[in-house]
């Protein structure tokens, strides 16, 4: 009976960082989607695999709900929930690990989440600079060490 | 065991490598895409850089008017990433070339041509007539030069644009058809030679054409009243038609729209618009802002399901003509469409306002207007004239003289030729009128009877078996000038823009010592209201701008004063 529950916990945990990290791109993508200018490359990317129009059209009728959102959901909070689901995904994966390479991994956090921003501060790549995305990217980083590591001591726990 | 730990290490950096590479993939594809991005350099000198691929650019650097175009001089730098430049330091006014145009190339030497409103001209300003055998790419070489320039930094050099068009041309040929099918069979090749290695060059023409067309669609009337809402506190959209714009109240008329109906959609359209809010006016980017307010306020109004039916068959280009206007362009489109468009409720008002605006977009397509001036001259097809107007300067309170150039006939005899003017933006026949006979002479009009500030607004028309066409429109002040024209600016020539103005004003000036100036604005009763140093000027073209918010509404004089004497003045209208 406890080998059942362990075997379920630990499965359960595991389903629930991949739910919660599909569903955390997936609404940072639907807010790119739908409000963000279709300049982006994702944009180019749709077209290119045929679903230019039907985005066009999801596009259409979402525009007029844009105005009722306040600016940091649809510049902003994309950049917070990926740094989160990033963070998570990472802390997940080397959870309890000895490697020193996990230290790699972790540093790879920060950087990736930080790097953009860092390379739009010095006009390297195109974009706008903002210290609120870095404030929720940050925020994400550390919700999603936190949650990872609590999701984590499930399995290391029951181990 | 430390093999297990290894192998544990080895899928766990596995599966990092993998979630690395998705949030890589998601962080590239939110940098925004490399297309165009503007910047303030300040001083209302805009910066604006077009990326096409490969690191090729192009910098457009000047000023924009009040409605968002480039007005003034502006350069051009164009750089194929391989410093390679090629400068182009033009004058443009409604955002079209006007005047001339000096090219360096990278070897140093340099091309002068010379502009009409966009359309190429000989530098003396007389029309000029293409031979009947002129090939698509001999127009577009001649009537298009900076277009060239553009295409041969982006790496199609003179000698592939030329076999490319002589190519669209031959497979055009094979088909028998008349003008009004011209559109559908060049489609039809269009199609044909994308699945060629002509599918680059037809690929970058498309983005080319999108880049014109922005610029093109803010000449719109419903665009330009929608940036006036903004400027005029209270005043509705179809206050502001009705008074300023009801050449496009009349041609909506035409395509079935009633007042009423008209009036219904501007309700609700401004019902949206006011409710995002306001925008900075002193922005320099305001008119972009108040653009994408509009076209989200119309898509919201619109009937989504069918605005994005309309605009697959508009996108596919598939029904309409160059050498028409808005309602006959309504008349061939497709039955089924106009069927879409016949309820006139505001989600149908809005739409055929989309429809109307993106009528420039498609006579935007450079290619495609050579390739069909070619087919024209080949083929005996009489065009309406192109006619381009200029404002000459106010001979006195109550009279003033503007001048009409016939760029082409149009295959055929100019009949008549005028200017038709008023107080209302696009004059036309059924407004003042000022006749000039017939022919492609250059000819101007002295207007009599002005009130003294009053705005007026002209148009030079002219008249073949095809009909009449009519020029740009150019606004001015009885007694004083608006606009401007840096090919009139001599000696200390003084321009004011915009004029009427409200609260940021650029005063313009050549001078030809270098001197130190001062501005003095004086009301009708004579009382100084406002005198500013405005510093040491080298010779040349020179200008600076003030915020005149503190001055009340108001006609005064402005006077540019070096320490002894008044250089030049101008009237100035203040409304707001």
């Amino acid at each position: 009976m406890n080998n059942r529950f362990l075997h379920l916990s630990v499965k359960r945990a595991t389903v629930l960082f991949l739910l919660l990290s599909f569903l955390t791109l997936l609404l940072g993508g639907t807010i790119y989607i739908l409000w963000r200018p279709s300049e982006h490359l994702f944009f180019s990317w749709i077209d290119e695999i045929g679903f230019g129009n039907l985005i066009d059209t999801i596009r259409l009728h979402s525009v007029s709900s844009r105005f009722l959102l306040p600016d940091f959901v649809i510049y902003s909070l994309p950049n917070g929930l990926w740094a989160f689901a990033y963070s998570m995904l990472i802390v997940g994966i080397w959870s309890g690990s000895k490697s020193k390479i996990k230290y790699f991994w972790l540093a790879t956090i920060p950087v990736l989440v930080l790097g953009f921003e860092t390379l739009q501060y010095f006009e390297i790549i195109r974009g706008t600079f903002s210290i609120q995305d870095i404030a929720f990217g940050i925020t994400g980083i550390i919700i999603g060490i936190i949650v990872g590591n609590k999701i984590t001591k499930i399995k290391n726990h029951e181990n | 065991m430390k093999i297990k730990l290894l192998k544990k290490s080895f899928w766990q950096s596995m599966l990092s490598v993998i979630v690395f590479g998705i949030f890589i993939y998601f962080a590239i594809g939110s940098i925004p895409g490399v297309n165009q991005q503007s910047r303030d350099l300040g001083d209302g000198v805009i910066e604006t850089a077009k990326t096409y691929s490969d690191g090729k650019t192009e910098v457009l650097t000047g000023k924009h008017d009040e409605y968002g175009r480039w007005h003034g001089p502006i350069t051009i730098e164009r750089d194929d990433g391989f410093d390679l430049r090629f400068t182009e330091s033009v004058t443009m006014v409604n955002g079209q070339r006007h005047g001339q145009s000096v090219t360096k190339y990278p070897n140093g030497s340099t091309h002068t041509v010379c502009y009409n409103m966009g359309s190429r001209v000989n530098c003396s300003k007389s029309a000029y007539k293409m031979v009947g055998d002129s090939t698509a790419f001999q127009i577009l070489n001649y009537k298009y030069p900076w277009f060239m320039v553009t295409l041969n930094m982006i790496g199609f050099d003179s000698e592939y644009v030329e076999t490319y068009l002589d190519t669209v041309e031959l497979v055009l040929s094979d088909y028998e058809f008349d003008d009004e099918d011209f559109d559908d069979n060049y489609n039809e090749v269009i199609e044909t030679l994308e699945e060629t290695k002509y599918d680059s060059i037809i690929g970058t023409n498309y983005v080319l054409l999108l880049y014109r067309a922005l610029e093109n669609m803010k000449n719109a009337e419903f665009r330009l009243a929608t940036i006036d809402y903004y400027r005029t506190d209270g005043a509705g959209t179809y206050n502001i038609l009705q008074t300023k714009y009801p050449g496009y109240i009349l041609s909506m008329n035409e395509a079935g729209v009633s007042n009423q109906d008209l009036e219904a959609f501007c309700l609700k359209f401004d019902t949206i618009i006011a409710s995002y809010g306001l925008l900075d006016l002193e922005d320099p980017f305001f008119p972009d802002s108040a653009d994408t307010r509009m076209y989200r306020a119309m898509d919201s109004i619109s009937n989504s399901e069918k605005s994005a039916s309309i605009f697959d068959e508009l996108k596919s280009a598939s029904k309409y003509s160059l050498n028409t206007n808005f309602s006959n362009y309504l008349n061939k489109i497709d039955p089924k469409l106009k069927k879409l468009i016949a309820d006139n409720n505001p989600k149908e008002v809005a739409t055929l306002i989309q429809i109307s605006i993106f009528e420039y977009y498609i006579t935007s397509d450079i290619m495609r207007s050579a390739v069909w001036d070619a087919y024209v001259l080949k083929n005996g097809v009489i065009e309406l004239p192109t006619v381009t107007t200029e404002f000459s300067g106010n001979n006195s309170t109550t009279s003033a003289t503007v001048q009409g150039y016939v760029i082409e006939d149009g295959n055929n005899t100019i009949i008549s030729k005028g200017i038709a003017w008023g107080t209302i933006y696009n004059p036309t026949l059924d407004n003042n009128v000022e006749i000039r006979g017939n022919g492609t002479l250059t000819f101007s009009a002295t207007l009599e009877g002005l009130t003294e500030g009053e705005t007026y607004y002209a148009r030079a028309f002219a008249t073949n078996s095809a009909g009449t066409a009519y020029g740009n429109c150019i606004s001015f002040i009885a007694e004083s000038a608006s606009g401007i024209d840096y090919n009139k600016i001599k000696d200390l020539d003084f321009n004011i823009y915009p004029n009427p103005a409200s609260s940021t004003t650029t005063f313009a000036f050549q001078n030809k010592t270098t001197e130190r100036l001062n501005l003095v604005i004086v009301d009708l009763n004579g009382k100084v209201v406002l005198q500013r140093e405005l510093g040491n000027f080298q010779p040349g073209k020179n200008q600076v701008q003030l915020n005149l918010s503190i001055l009340p509404n108001g006609i005064y004089n402005c006077q540019l004063t070096n320490n002894s004497s008044v250089k030049a003045n101008q009237k100035l209208l203040i409304n707001r």
